[in-house]
């Protein structure tokens, strides 16, 4: 599951995925992400967290930020055991497309 | 029971391997004077065996402890120059004046000792010919001191999970109320954890909140800043895995931590 969000206004701006979450499921995840990425926020901006990763039992969250001070953020669910060092740079270019103009999701 | 062959036996077994085996040095960074009284109120309630325990703050000897079975049996504090400033026994409480006078003298000069501090450090000295009674408890220290909270070791797979992912792992400590303690790195990461964790997050008590690091997940945060380290975190009951990690390292060490939890 793929969910690109507004973090600040906790609004879910797209999505993608296997299976079709209801939109509470969507609207938990996006507050998750912004919960957290908020640890940190306001301190120092250079330490700002711009990607955090959430592994629990039921799965992995990731989560990047898309752009350092941005509100929109991209949220992914995978299963645990995933790669997520090679999720982070899809992550980033996806954002770079979506915040470069082109609305439709492509993960 | 406790006079028992085989447990004399055990008993002479532990005291020689403690006596004379390697005491890694525990240090804990200090943010205030009551800081510094609860890692001195931990060390000696966890300290069983018989010892001498040295408290080097920033770097000088300030104070010695002498302790068994979690109680305190004797102090003496020095001042920065190394001069003996105060002393007391807790070994005869029948005596007159009891514990309460050398109490309150540990309790009053503990704090002034803590002043300005950065950083204390304990240094484990064997001790023989320990009295078997005596000694004031460290719950009652804690009450003179002004802290309630109980000593807490951290959980065995925090140790397991950074042996395991040594070389992703640049410095660990574990935080228990608002205290870190060390687990892995030198002192010099260890400074650089500290600080890292204070840029991140003022209020430290924060992190031991299961609001900000869930229970039983682990949350590792990345910045774009190439100076600055990923930081990990980890809770399991009261106590708060940190760690300065290498970057990309986050499969390998998500990988190690699910593994870890589901043999748990």
């Amino acid at each position: 599951m793929v969910v690109f969000a507004d973090i600040a206004a906790k609004t879910v701006l797209a999505w993608d995925g296997a299976l079709k979450w209801p939109q509470e499921h969507l609207d938990d995840l996006c507050a998750l992400a912004a919960q957290v990425l908020a640890i940190g926020v306001g301190v120092d901006p250079a330490a700002e967290p711009q990607t955090a990763i959430l592994a629990r039992a039921t799965g992995c969250f990731v989560f990047v930020r898309a752009a350092p001070g941005a509100n929109e953020a991209l949220c992914c669910v995978f299963a645990p055991y995933c790669d997520i060092d090679n999720t982070f740079a899809a992550g980033k270019a996806l954002c770079s497309d979506l915040l470069g103009g082109d609305q439709r999701m492509k993960a | 029971m406790q006079d028992a062959p085989h447990n004399k036996a055990l008993r002479a077994a532990l005291d020689q391997t403690a006596a004379y085996g390697i005491q890694p040095t525990r240090s804990c960074h200090l943010r205030s004077p009551e800081d510094g009284a609860r890692f001195v109120q931990r060390q000696i309630a966890g300290t069983l065996l018989a010892r001498r325990l040295v408290f080097h703050i920033d770097g000088s000897k300030r104070l010695e402890c002498d302790a068994a079975g979690g109680r305190l049996l004797r102090f003496c504090t020095y001042d920065p120059q190394g001069k003996v400033v105060f002393s007391g026994d807790f070994e005869d409480l029948s005596a007159a004046q009891g514990a309460d006078a050398p109490l309150r003298v540990f309790s009053d000069s503990l704090p002034r000792s803590f002043l300005d501090a950065k950083t204390v450090s304990l240094h484990t000295l064997p001790m023989h010919d320990a009295p078997r009674t005596g000694g004031i408890s460290a719950h009652h220290l804690a009450k003179a001191l002004g802290l309630a909270t109980p000593p807490v070791t951290p959980p065995q797979w925090f140790r397991t999970f950074i042996e395991d992912a040594k070389g992703a792992i640049l410095a660990a400590a574990y935080l228990e109320d608002d205290l870190l303690y060390p687990l892995a790195g030198t002192d010099q990461d260890i400074d650089q954890l500290a600080e890292n964790v204070a840029h991140l997050v003022p209020d430290i008590e924060t992190l031991t909140s299961r609001a900000t690091i869930p229970e039983d997940a682990l949350i590792v945060l990345g910045t774009n800043n190439n100076a600055t380290p990923n930081i990990l975190f980890a809770a399991h009951n009261t106590s708060t895995l940190i760690a300065l990690i290498s970057p990309n390292t986050h499969t390998a060490l998500t990988r190690k931590w699910y593994a870890l939890r589901r043999a748990d």
